[in-house]
């Protein structure tokens, strides 16, 4: 079983949305470090994407160091890898500023857009509280 | 391409059924032929099997001219379609005897993992079979010789929700080795894993391609002007469906490149505007793409 919901949303990519799911879920603690990762056949039946969406995103997940693959284990998932500086960054103010941007044009005001953000935060902080009990 | 189609046309008597039909499956894919009933997704589909010939235009299959398909190449295509004839007096068991004797790649411990997945009863005769049943028979039949294209016509209409998801992990276990065609009114169930998509309407084809590019290039656009402004004339080319009324207007963009160059579109013509671009679901672009169509049409 993928121990992950993705709920697709039309007009994205599946192969994003996957990814996107799974680093969610093991920065919110649901998929800790040294679990098993479900395989491509899993995750293609399970979500009903194509295999070949499937395999991409395990070796997508692999490059980016969210995954490694462990002897007799088969693949599980990694410490998360550390953050580049350059990462952080590109959040802190590109995608931060794009944020702002979409945020003026729908009329959202500042206060909406932190209250926002600090539920996503707590989302999933309590998501990781959960998983740890 | 693993199949391809140029100008293909076909009539029954005075009904133009196919009018300059081009297709292009390429390799690996799992391709949607998608339309309303009636709308020539059977008959083009007869027409690269080779059940039909087509009045005008050329296929190739597999690298094969369509009406030179002969029994060697059948054995690299599977077919399946609802109102297949069956040996019906058969059983289940006996006709994948039978099946095994024609084709060289048949993979008998396939054929027995995927009867196991389906529950299908050996000693069940054809004809007694409910139609989720010989669907997930021939399906079976079609995927246990390995093909390197499958070729599946509405696989899906008819069965209960069970079933359909049966059949689609069926499906997605061989998808990674066979180019899959499959034709269907509807795209709920096959979206997910859906590589390439065509849309028909009335005998001809409105867009088809890669699902990835089709949705970073469809938004759907709803827009507050600050100012009452009749649409820009001529209207840009990408602007599907528009809708204006006071300060409100809406549209369908097909070129989608970001918010930004919409943005700056829309201020060229109406000055301040306050705007949201929507992505859309396929059966959402779809819809757009025929009613864009009738309206061209009526004009």
């Amino acid at each position: 079983m993928v121990p992950f919901k993705v709920k697709f949303s039309p007009g994205q990519s599946i192969f994003d949305q996957v990814v996107f799911a799974a680093i969610k879920s093991i920065l919110a603690g649901e998929l800790k470090a040294g679990e098993p990762f479900p395989s491509v056949r899993t995750l293609a039946l399970d979500l009903k994407i194509h295999p070949n969406t499937a395999h991409k995103v395990v070796q997508h997940l692999g490059e980016q160091g969210w995954l490694v693959v462990q002897p007799k284990m088969g693949t599980v998932v990694a410490q998360p890898p550390k953050a580049r500086a350059a990462d952080r960054k590109r959040v802190l103010e590109h995608d931060v500023e794009k944020l702002v941007v979409d945020a003026i044009r729908v009329g959202a005001s500042v206060t909406e857009v932190k209250q926002a953000v600090e539920s996503a935060f707590i989302d999933l902080r309590g998501l990781k509280a959960i998983a740890n009990e | 391409m693993i199949i391809e189609t140029n100008h293909v046309a076909k009539r029954f008597g005075r009904f133009e059924a196919i009018e300059d039909l081009s297709l292009r499956v390429p390799e690996g894919s799992v391709f949607a032929l998608i339309g309303p009933n009636g709308t020539g997704k059977t008959t083009t589909i007869r027409m690269l099997m080779n059940i039909l010939r087509p009045d005008r235009g050329d296929i190739t299959v597999l690298g094969t001219p369509s009406r030179q398909l002969a029994p060697k190449d059948f054995e690299r295509i599977g077919y399946v379609s609802e109102g297949q004839k069956l040996p019906e007096g058969l059983t289940l068991a006996q006709y994948f005897d039978f099946l095994r004797t024609l084709y060289p790649s048949w993979d008998a411990s396939l054929e027995k993992e995927m009867c196991a997945q389906f529950e299908l009863p050996p000693s069940r005769k054809l004809k007694h079979l409910s139609h989720g049943m010989r669907m997930k028979t021939l399906l079976v039949g079609a995927l246990a010789f390995r093909p390197k294209l499958l070729v599946l016509d509405e696989p899906l209409s008819g069965l209960d929700t069970l079933v359909r998801d049966e059949v689609v992990n069926g499906l997605l276990q061989q998808a990674a080795d066979t180019t899959i065609l499959i034709s269907s009114h509807e795209l709920t169930e096959i979206e997910t894993f859906t590589t390439h998509v065509a849309f028909m309407q009335n005998g001809r084809l409105l867009i088809q391609e890669a699902i990835e590019t089709l949705q970073q290039r469809f938004r759907a656009v709803s827009v507050t002007l600050s100012a009452v402004k009749a649409l820009p004339d001529p209207l840009p080319a990408d602007w599907l469906l528009p809708q204006i009324e006071g300060h409100r207007l809406r549209f369908i963009t097909s070129n989608f490149e970001g918010d930004q160059q919409v943005y700056q579109q829309l201020t060229q013509h109406f000055g301040a505007v306050k705007m949201e671009c929507e992505p859309m679901a396929l059966r959402a672009i779809a819809n757009a793409l025929m009613q864009q169509r009738k309206r061209n049409l009526q004009r």
